[in-house]
């Protein structure tokens, strides 16, 4: 037996340890031709006609905010200085819910009228809040109890 | 009397319930779901109330003792007439509301009664502290 018979022939064009590289059957294209950065920036205004809330409003937003804020401390401040006289305890659980919901109500009305005033005018929004400001006033810490 | 027999035959009972009650909310009216809201919320309001009428009648006692001082009955009252006051703007302020804003606007009333609550009972000692610490003539 020789060599010859375990030798294909064509064998000396494509050795055995060569791979043949996989040629697709369909050449793969991008589904979405690719869109310049600058372009999409310019369009996406018009994409999201969604006004843009001015810095200004945000900042007045934030001054608000940080009004109430100061207010929910005033209420934290006088459930902390207050003393409770044990009655029974049905009477005494109202009460501390009672100063629970005293501490919330600058921060639920804040997050009240951004979600019931969703869609109307800014100036709207800005009323409500200044309202609630007149509403939620800790008295019992400004006067001093 | 139509809307409840087909409230009752329909065969998702709840969501006929909510869109009953917003088609009431539309017409300025409360359905059965916004009048169970409004009713639970109107318990803990019924509660401040009965705190603010006791305070009314005890506190007066109380200080009967006390000839000298005299009971700020202003506050008292007030103390009194808020609850329903607020109470009322709340259920006016969500009449034309689904049903869950007007549960938020019953949590915002009754918080902002919660703080009213507790203002007036400080003013009363204020006013009360103040007399007591007055010199008659």
């Amino acid at each position: 037996m020789t060599d010859d018979a375990l030798v294909w022939a064509g064998d000396e064009e494509a050795p055995p340890t060569a791979r043949v590289e996989p040629t697709p059957l369909v050449e793969p294209t991008p589904l979405v031709e690719p869109t310049p950065l600058v372009e999409l920036v310019e369009t996406s205004p018009a994409a999201h006609p969604r006004p843009q809330t001015p810095a200004s409003l945000i900042v007045t937003y934030g001054v608000l905010a940080g009004l109430y804020l100061i207010y929910t401390a005033g209420w934290v401040i006088n459930v902390a200085r207050s003393t409770l006289i044990p009655v029974d305890v049905f009477t005494d659980l109202m009460f501390r819910i009672g100063q629970g919901l005293a501490i919330a109500s600058p921060f639920v009305w804040f997050g009240a009228v951004f979600l019931l005033t969703r869609g109307r005018k800014p100036l709207v929004r800005l009323l409500w809040l200044l309202v609630g400001l007149a509403i939620v006033i800790p008295w019992p810490t400004l006067l001093g109890v | 009397m139509n809307d409840n027999t087909s409230i009752a035959n329909s065969d998702d009972t709840v969501g006929a319930v909510i869109t009953d009650d917003a088609r009431q909310a539309r017409d300025g009216r409360y359905g059965w779901l916004s009048l169970v809201v409004a009713s639970s919320f109107g318990l803990v309001f019924a509660y401040f109330l009965w705190q603010a009428v006791q305070v009314l009648f005890v506190l007066p006692a109380s200080l009967a003792a006390y000839t000298s001082v005299s009971v700020p009955w202003w506050v008292l009252v007030i103390g009194v007439l808020i609850v329903p006051i607020v109470f009322a703007i709340a259920v006016f302020a969500g009449r034309h509301q689904n049903v869950g804003r007007k549960a938020i606007i019953f949590i915002v009333a009754l918080t902002v009664i919660a703080g009213l609550h507790l203002s007036i009972r400080a003013l009363t000692t204020v006013l009360l502290v103040a007399e007591i610490s007055t010199p008659t003539t």
